[in-house]
């Protein structure tokens, strides 16, 4: 229940704090919202010398657009993300982050530490990839750019060096034109989900033009899949949204854990590819979508 | 590990700051209960699942447990203790008391912080709204059916009390 003592430090900008993570030793940790490190750390299942608080850095919770990029800070909490006006203009950001965990978790918990985690079945994960997102890392190095994908290379292993910090997240808006949706399936609202998938689908008329889609909880780290080439031209029909759910079920790589088993996960999916296209359509023909998180009963 | 490392620390809580040196390793709900002696705020697991922690953190509703107090310096909260107004309780807890929406009562703090928060958002909740609003409380006895009852019927006094 109490975590182990350390000593606590305020970084008023990044690079500050990499210099303090940087002198204070491999057992010093950053914290942002703690939503996932405080757990941890009251299970004693990390014991950090020092903390370095992000949350004052002044500029680092923006959410803003320019002509070809949406940028977010990575101490923007899940809450003012889902609420920010950016994601009413792109619904599929509001699905993803307005589902995560439960509504005191979404008001600490940030977009920086959700990706810093690598964790396999985290939500904004699991979309970025579908986006192909990038994210800006600054140490005393300097400032880096990579994507998602590359910062995700195993589970719970971000590429980041030790006193490296993700500093912002930038997404093409090229990438959100069309419809999508964020679909999951969670046990209880404070899980994880089983599974979730990221759906964004382009059209000619009522034709697929593109589709790309991403996958949360079913293996190391997320992944995606464009499945344009076997969609396009073609319009969507229950036939044409097996397809890709049959697709997408053998493309991931779920292990069997306490939340299901492999078969069950690629069951589940196919079951959240049809609600994620049952959503682009109410989208596309302008109606309003029931729900994007589904749970059980 | 020096573990004499303390920081200074002031957290209004219901209007009232408290100040204190603290470690640095002290959740904000030990410090609730223990330093400003309010002990409506509940602990209820081990895993910042439950939600009998909740509590207002500068108008968001947060687990208190998933939080330390350094990080709630200069910050403003409410706990339950700080609904009622001039002896009278808040419609919440009266809706509450009326609904049946309590048996042992030990989530009930965490709930009625967790629907202020909701309300102070969405003043005209649906049921489906509600059940989203309050997914991060966990309760053993009532089966929720009760709760959602009770925010809704506040929900409705609130409204009107505004009109």
């Amino acid at each position: 229940m109490y975590p182990s003592n350390f000593r606590y430090h305020r970084a008023e900008s990044f690079e500050q704090a990499c210099d303090m993570l940087a002198t204070l030793g491999p057992d010093a940790r950053p914290i942002a919202g703690g939503q996932t490190l405080i757990p941890m750390m009251k299970l004693r299942l990390l014991k950090p010398s020092d903390l370095v608080d992000l949350r004052g850095i002044a500029g680092a919770e923006d959410i803003c657009e320019s002509a070809d990029t949406i940028e977010i800070g990575a101490l923007a909490r899940h809450q003012d993300i889902g609420k920010s006006e950016i994601a009413t203009h792109y619904p599929i950001l509001k699905d993803c982050a307005l589902g995560i965990a439960d509504v005191q978790v979404r008001n600490m918990g940030t977009i920086g530490g959700s990706l810093a985690e690598a964790d396999p079945s985290s939500c904004w994960p699991a979309l970025l990839v579908a986006l192909d997102a990038r994210v800006q890392c600054v140490s005393r190095d300097g400032v880096r750019e990579q994507t998602v994908c590359e910062l995700l290379t195993d589970a719970y292993t971000p590429n980041l060096d030790s006193a490296e910090l993700i500093a912002r997240i930038m997404i093409d808006r090229a990438a959100l034109s069309g419809f999508g949706s964020f679909v999951a399936f969670k046990r209880a609202a404070p899980a994880y989900p089983t599974a979730s998938c990221a759906l964004m689908v382009s059209y000619h008329d009522d034709k697929v033009r593109s589709a790309r889609m991403g996958f949360g909880c079913l293996g190391l780290t997320p992944s995606t899949l464009d499945v344009s080439e076997q969609l396009a031209g073609q319009k969507v029909t229950p036939a044409l949204v097996q397809e890709a759910a049959d697709i997408a079920a053998a493309f991931v790589e779920p292990f069997s854990d306490n939340k299901g088993s492999e078969p069950y996960k690629r069951s589940l999916l196919k079951g959240l590819v049809k609600r994620a296209f049952d959503n682009v359509e109410h989208r596309r023909k302008g109606e309003a979508i029931a729900e994007t998180h589904f749970y059980y009963g | 590990m020096d573990s004499q490392t303390r920081i200074a620390v002031a957290i209004e809580i219901n209007g009232r700051v408290i100040r204190d040196e603290i470690e640095p390793r002290m959740l904000l709900v030990e410090f609730i209960r223990e330093h400003a002696r309010l002990t409506g705020t509940h602990v209820g697991c081990d895993t910042s699942y439950c939600g009998a922690c909740t509590l207002l953190l500068d108008g968001r509703a947060v687990k208190s447990c998933t939080l330390f107090a350094v990080q709630a310096d200069g910050a403003k909260v409410i706990t339950v203790e700080g609904l009622e107004c001039a002896e009278k309780l808040h419609p919440l807890q009266t809706a509450f008391a009326k609904n049946h929406a309590l048996q042992c009562g030990f989530c009930t703090p965490g709930f009625l912080m967790s629907a202020i928060h909701l309300l102070s958002e969405n003043p005209d909740p649906d049921d489906a709204a509600i059940r989203k609003g309050l997914g991060g409380n966990t309760c053993r006895c009532t089966g929720y059916v009760n709760i959602i009852a009770a925010v809704k019927d506040a929900a409705e006094q609130m409204r009107s009390l505004r009109s």
